[in-house]
């Protein structure tokens, strides 16, 4: 009996800002069977550093959080005073 | 075979399931359980070192339900008076003025005065919970990090609608 461990990570990007959800799931195998799997998720805003996340994630992150974008959501986080 | 049929009635295109009636509103069509990774930050600095960092998440729908446990051991760089709990599994909906709030049912370790009250707001199109304190006869002002502390500890919930 052989027990092994995959993971996957699955990006999307959501919201008018482009925030990258990252799902990432662990999936254990029992020769080979999947047996159980536990997923955890974070996100990457436009403001956030992406520079600890995965090569995919800081790709996905310069190409989708332009200056353009980072601007556009400190405008609208500057309207949303309570 | 009559129940197939109902049942397929309330089998949505994209696998869901519509529960109490057949509009969009109805359909049920995801739910995801796991965990996430609460970090302390001062929208610059998130370098804090912990003793306890713990999340799980429940997503019904676009409900997103939080549990979280934070127990801090240094602040190391983080400072002033705009604390947030980022790390979030989802983004809040893009909704202007959609505010959702936290619930901190227990804490040791702050630098606060008796009787005043941690807790916590998060905006549309978001992914941190800004932290308040309730210390003024007219509300809340911004919980510091001289007031979170060097072993600040909390226990908290939290619920929010997801993009």
């Amino acid at each position: 009996m052989a027990l092994t461990e995959t993971t996957e990570q699955q990006l999307e990007i959501v919201g008018n800002y482009n925030h990258i959800q990252i799902k990432t799931t662990t999936t254990t195998l029992r020769d080979g069977i999947p047996i159980a799997s536990a997923n955890h998720r974070k996100v990457i805003g436009p403001n956030d550093d992406a520079s600890g996340e995965s090569v995919e994630v800081i790709d996905m992150a310069a190409a989708v959080h332009t200056v353009a974008v980072k601007d556009a959501y400190n405008a609208f986080l500057a309207e949303q005073v309570i | 075979m009559g129940k197939n049929r109902e049942l397929s009635k309330l089998v949505g295109a994209s696998g869901g399931v519509y529960l109490g009636g057949t509009g969009a509103a109805n359909l049920l069509d995801d739910v995801e359980t796991g965990s996430w990774t609460p970090v302390w930050s001062d929208g610059t600095n998130s370098d804090a070192t912990y003793t306890r960092q713990v999340g799980r998440y429940t997503k019904v729908g676009e409900f997103v339900h939080l549990q979280g446990y934070l127990s801090i051991s240094a602040l190391n760089t983080i400072s002033g008076a705009n604390l947030r709990i980022t790390g979030v599994p989802f983004t809040s909906a893009n909704e202007t003025h959609l505010f959702s709030t936290m619930y901190v049912g227990w804490a040791s370790g702050l630098n606060i005065t008796a009787g005043q009250s941690v807790t916590g707001q998060v905006g549309a199109n978001t992914a941190h919970y800004f932290l308040q304190l309730w210390d003024g006869a007219a509300g809340t002002s911004p919980l510091s990090a001289t007031e979170l502390s060097d072993n600040g500890t909390i226990i908290f919930t939290a619920s929010y609608i997801a993009a």
